[in-house]
């Protein structure tokens, strides 16, 4: 069925290119694979065996991720070329760009699911959810109309809600709350669509109207503002994190870890799709509320971060200011600083998952504040190291993936020309050593006899982060050279030369 | 990128030796590392002379490489390092007794050998550097070995801050060159034209290059690190880490000649020849004397360089590596017998201690440069070069042959005076001193003898074919004749005990010779007067801790109020949204304002 499906010849595309079974047969083993996690998930609640749907899921991911390896390299035309994306009946496009974020959001997942099979109450009903939500991450990332994003922010937010609910009485607060405030983004976000759709009836990801005057349209910059308030309350910008610590502390350090990793980053995808190829032409003014949000951004993440003692807390809050470094890269809007800001992403991703496994696991020994934390280095060495070189890397010290992340933002900015934000991202820098060496120091100033064994699965998951954290933050170019890809195959889709390096 | 291979087996040796309860194996692990090395190393021989780059990071039109070379020199290097590496494992085994060191030592020793063949094989300033700051960093840590013993602390302390010094203007080289010519590869140095920029960078590289080959003024730090344990001495502090500073100028040198750098190369070179060998006549400390020996022969190395003689650079660079670390071991073993008797005019032979000796003689006879030995080629090359050139070096260059000579057998005659006797002294004697001890000296020493036939064998084995010439009658003849006359004074001196010094202590003849005190009072002084700034600077840090203290306490009371704002009720998150949103459109009516 799907490859009938897949041949036919979508009525909304012009642009399509010719779509034959045996070369492009990637995009159906992604789509296949796609599939198959799914089924497993739904077949593995009727069957109750937890073991074979985490296998099973797993395969599924790996394939997901070596289906995109393949079809970054089919689509990326290599540096100087036009991107050639395959458009999937319409509502799909895969460019280098989606490829590059699913195969993330497909490794994030892979690893927030192997960290959850011990620490979950039900594993079952929640690697379903789980894989509703990787289905909408996935769909947010090769999106090929506003409404497909639309529908994938909600696919994603609406599981993670009761992912965090269906953990026990305490959890529904958090979760009502991550439901309330996400269908006011939502709400907005169909409101800016709606906006948008008297200039645009297609709802296609292309750039907005040329021929409409650009200047004088006040619905589209309402549309603009509303678009912008829709996507940030999920990639926690202020003022629209203030749910963040909230709903991040009050859930499970699994689902935070979801929500920091995937959720958070969903957004940002949309972010990019939205205001760089949609908006292109209202770069300007975004790029000017995003030099404010991230620099409100980071100030209220560190500075609150400054004065925490519950560790979960203090991640969440770390998790903001990281946002707000992120939001740097839009706030340059550059082809360099939108390369930077999704090596940023990708750094975080590892370094916040790696970190949430371990909150996670010591919640569960009922480990929870900075003063809970003392004398780790000597309980579990390990645990200890790995997080401390997870607190070093989002510091940014080298040779670490956070260094290379932020060093790229920093120098997209000042090329720039935007000093006084560079300098402002540093000073936050300095603060967030605060907060991350006062647990650095909590962990390795007392020594205890008592050990702490360490949990299996636990432990795959902070050595696959470390690796990742360590290799990209030695050895970086393979993966500037993916996302320079990335960023041009989003740049690429709009014909308009605003965007120079 | 393939010869980078060289170094894996070291690092797997170092990083073995991490492992807990290593001790009994760390020595084998670390010579079978090395010998697979000089296996690897065998086999780059045959790679055809070029250079292969691999990108590490490419940001903001700045690129940065890691590249390597296999030309003429750098494997050049390469092999002797490799040859000296498990020669020198082979002398620890013995020397180094206590379980306990043994995993420090070698994972020490191995990191060094290790960046010693990236150094060698680098060929950009990026991977020089690293290869460069880990060999300061050992060279600490080896001279620092024993850290209980009175004096090694502060000999380390000496070394890594006259080695830092250079260290930083090296890095200012290195920026200025990276800036200015958006790269770190030597070929872009080579082959762009030389700025004044480019000139001041260059010599701040020099500058490097002389810390770390203890040349004038920054040369006293050399006989200090001789508080090290003897492998030590014998590795990092003669024959390889030290000539690092000779190479990298050596591999520079036609930007350093185009630079106009040369007369200052050249007369720093003849100042530490000079200062290195008048040290030694008069140095009663065993290993010390050797010690400015080599200074004396990275002096002449850099004389070399400063007349422009690459190859008899080469050739000297190549023979010393042998001699030296000859010397040092048998040094080593003479220490070792006596109970680790330092002074000269306290050190025994017997019977027992005639491969030695012979190790020893050979040595000698190198460094003095008697025909055929090895060292008489490297010494004759470059006094051939200064010959055709400037005549006043060439005197020079004679003189301090001479005193080479005189200083060499003053450092074997005088322990051959006494004669050991183990029932009076008490002394551990020379059947204590294991075979491991005795047998890489003899092999250096063969190596020595090898080298040297095999040059006159086959000329062109080593340097281009163009740049061979065979020496002289004259060049040969007179070399021998300073050497013998050499001998023959300190023969006539010490060996016969005619007079037990060359000049009285308290004489202004010894002063001027023994000019060590001199220079290190020197360092004092300067070293007082940067404390004083040091000082200063404190003050100034002082200011700038409690601005911090202040900035840290307002940030830490904002975030009890931020905190605040986050009080668990969803409607003012919802009004957030609403404060957010009249912030967009404030920012986008700026916008259209401006």
């Amino acid at each position: 069925m799907l490859e009938t499906l897949l041949m036919q010849t979508p009525p909304l595309a012009p642009l399509l290119p010719t779509f034959g079974l045996g070369e492009f047969g990637s995009a159906e083993l992604l789509f296949g694979a796609l599939l198959l996690m799914l089924v497993s998930s739904i077949l593995t609640m009727l069957h109750k065996n937890s073991k074979i749907h985490l296998i099973v899921s797993t395969i599924a991911l790996f394939l997901i991720i070596a289906s995109c390896a393949y079809l970054f390299t089919l689509t990326n035309p290599g540096p100087g070329a036009l991107p050639t994306p395959l458009i999937i009946y319409g509502v799909f496009i895969i460019s280098p760009f989606s490829a590059f974020f699913i195969a993330l959001f497909a490794a994030a997942i892979l690893l927030v699911n192997i960290m959850s099979y011990r620490y979950s109450s039900d594993y079952n009903s929640f690697s379903l959810l789980l894989a509703f939500a990787a289905i909408g991450a996935m769909s947010v990332a090769m999106a090929n109309s506003v409404v497909m994003i639309l529908l994938g922010i909600e696919l994603v937010t609406l599981p993670t809600a009761f992912m965090i609910m269906m953990n026990g009485k305490q959890y529904i607060e958090p979760a009502v709350k991550l439901f309330i405030i996400s269908a006011i983004g939502v709400t907005m976000l169909t409101f800016a669509i709606a906006l948008v759709f008297p200039f645009d009836s297609q709802l296609m990801l292309s750039p907005l109207v040329p021929n409409s005057s650009v200047s004088g349209n006040y619905l589209v910059v309402l549309a603009l503002v509303l678009f912008i308030a829709g996507l940030s309350f999920d990639a926690s910008l202020f003022p629209f994190n203030l749910w963040v610590p909230d709903v991040y502390a009050g859930s499970p350090a699994n689902i935070t870890a979801f929500l920091a990793g995937v959720n958070k980053k969903v957004a940002f995808v949309a972010l990019f799709q939205i205001l760089f190829i949609l908006m292109l032409p209202y770069l300007p003014t975004f790029a000017l509320i995003f030099q404010v949000f991230s620099i409100l951004t980071m100030f209220f993440g560190n500075i609150a971060a400054m004065v925490q003692e519950n560790v979960k807390r203090l991640f969440a809050y770390s998790a903001i200011s990281q946002a707000g470094y992120i939001a740097i890269g839009f706030a340059t809007a550059s082809a360099y600083a939108i390369s930077a800001s999704m090596y940023q992403i990708v750094a975080h991703t590892f370094m916040i998952i790696g970190t949430f496994a371990i909150v996670l696991w010591l919640e569960n020994k009922n480990i929870k504040s900075i003063e809970d934390y003392s004398g780790i280095s000597t309980k579990n060495p390990f645990a200890a190291i790995a997080l401390s070189v997870f607190m070093l890397s989002m510091i940014g010290v080298p040779p670490l993936m956070g260094f290379v992340g932020k060093f790229l933002l920093f120098t997209g900015a000042i090329n720039k020309g935007l000093i006084f934000l560079t300098v402002l991202a540093i000073i936050n820098s300095f603060i967030s050593v605060y907060y991350y060496a006062k647990l650095i120091i909590a962990m390795f100033a007392k020594k205890e006899k008592a050990h702490v064994p360490s949990s299996f699965t636990i432990n795959i998951v902070v050595w696959a982060c470390l690796i990742i954290i360590i290799m990209f933050g030695i050895y970086p170019q393979p993966l500037i050279s993916i996302t320079n890809a990335a960023a041009n195959a989003l740049l690429g889709v709009t014909p308009i030369g605003i965007l120079t390096h | 990128m393939l010869s980078l291979f060289v170094i894996i087996p070291l690092i797997a040796a170092a990083l073995a030796c991490l492992i807990p309860r290593t001790e009994r194996v760390a020595k084998y692990l670390a010579l079978s590392g090395s010998i697979v090395s000089l296996l690897l190393a065998y086999l780059l021989l045959s790679n055809p002379p070029g250079t292969q780059s691999l990108q590490w990071f490419n940001v903001a039109g700045l690129s940065v490489t890691i590249t390597t070379a296999t030309a003429q020199a750098n494997l050049l290097l390469l092999m002797l390092v490799a040859i000296v590496t498990p020669l020198v494992f082979t002398y620890s085994m013995g020397y180094m007794e206590l379980p306990s060191e043994q995993r420090r030592f070698y994972f020490e020793m191995c990191v060094f050998a290790a960046s010693m063949m990236l150094f060698a094989i680098s060929a950009s300033f990026i991977t020089l550097f690293i290869a460069w700051e880990i060999l300061g960093i050992t060279s600490y840590l080896l001279i620092g070995f024993w850290h209980y013993k009175e004096r090694a602390p502060t000999a380390a302390r000496k070394a890594i801050t006259t080695i830092l010094i250079g260290d930083i203007f090296m890095l200012m080289g290195i920026v200025i060159i990276g800036v200015t010519h958006a790269g770190f590869d030597y070929s872009l140095l080579l082959s762009n034209p030389i700025t004044s920029s480019t000139q001041l960078a260059l010599v701040f590289i020099l500058i490097a290059a002389f810390t770390k080959s203890a040349q004038f003024p920054f040369h006293e730090w050399l006989s200090d690190a001789m508080e090290g344990p003897t492998p030590v001495s014998s590795f990092l502090h003669s024959s390889t880490m030290v000539k690092a500073g000779v190479f990298l100028v050596m591999v520079l040198l036609p930007v350093y000649s185009a630079a106009g750098l040369l007369p200052l190369i050249l007369v720093i070179g003849i100042i530490s020849a000079i200062l290195g060998a008048s040290n030694a006549l008069t140095e009663r400390h065993f290993k010390k004397i050797l010690a400015y020996s080599t200074i004396e022969d990275l002096g002449l190395m850099f004389i070399a360089l400063g007349l422009n003689a690459v190859f008899a650079a080469m050739i000297l660079f190549f023979v010393q590596t042998f001699y030296k670390a000859a010397l040092f071991m048998s040094a080593g073993s003479i220490i070792r017998a006596n109970n680790e008797e330092e002074d000269i005019y306290k050190l025994c032979c017997s019977r027992n201690s005639k491969p030695i000796l012979a190790t020893a003689l050979i040595g000698a006879l190198s460094i003095a440069g008697i025909f055929p030995l090895s060292g008489f080629l490297g010494k004759s090359f470059v006094e051939s070069s200064a010959m055709s050139s400037n005549i006043v070096v060439y005197a020079v260059l004679v003189l301090v042959g001479l005193a080479t000579s005189i200083y060499a057998f003053r450092w074997l005659f005088i322990p051959t005076r006494n004669v050991f006797d183990k029932k009076l002294t008490g002394k551990l004697g020379y059947g204590s001193v294991p075979k491991t001890m005795v047998i890489p000296g003899v092999v250096l020493a063969a190596l020595v003898v090898v080298a040297t036939f095999i040059y006159y064998a086959d000329p062109s084995y080593i340097g281009g074919a163009a740049q061979m010439q065979l020496l002289g009658a004259t060049e040969i003849a007179i070399t021998n004749i300073v050497a013998i006359a050499g001998i023959a004074v300190a023969f006539y001196i010490y060996k016969l005990g005619h007079r037990m010094h060359l000049a009285s202590t308290n004489s202004m003849a010894f002063a001027a010779l023994h000019n060590s005190t001199i220079v290190n009072g020197a360092y004092l002084i300067f070293a007082a007067g940067i404390a004083k700034i040091g000082a200063l600077a404190g003050n100034l840090d002082f200011a700038f801790d409690r601005s911090i203290y202040v900035m840290s306490q307002l940030f830490i009371k904002s975030g009890y109020y931020m905190r605040r704002m986050v009080d668990g009720q969803t409607n003012s998150y919802a009004l957030a949204f609403v404060l957010g949103f009249a912030l967009m459109l404030l920012l986008i009516a700026f916008n259209l304002i401006t």
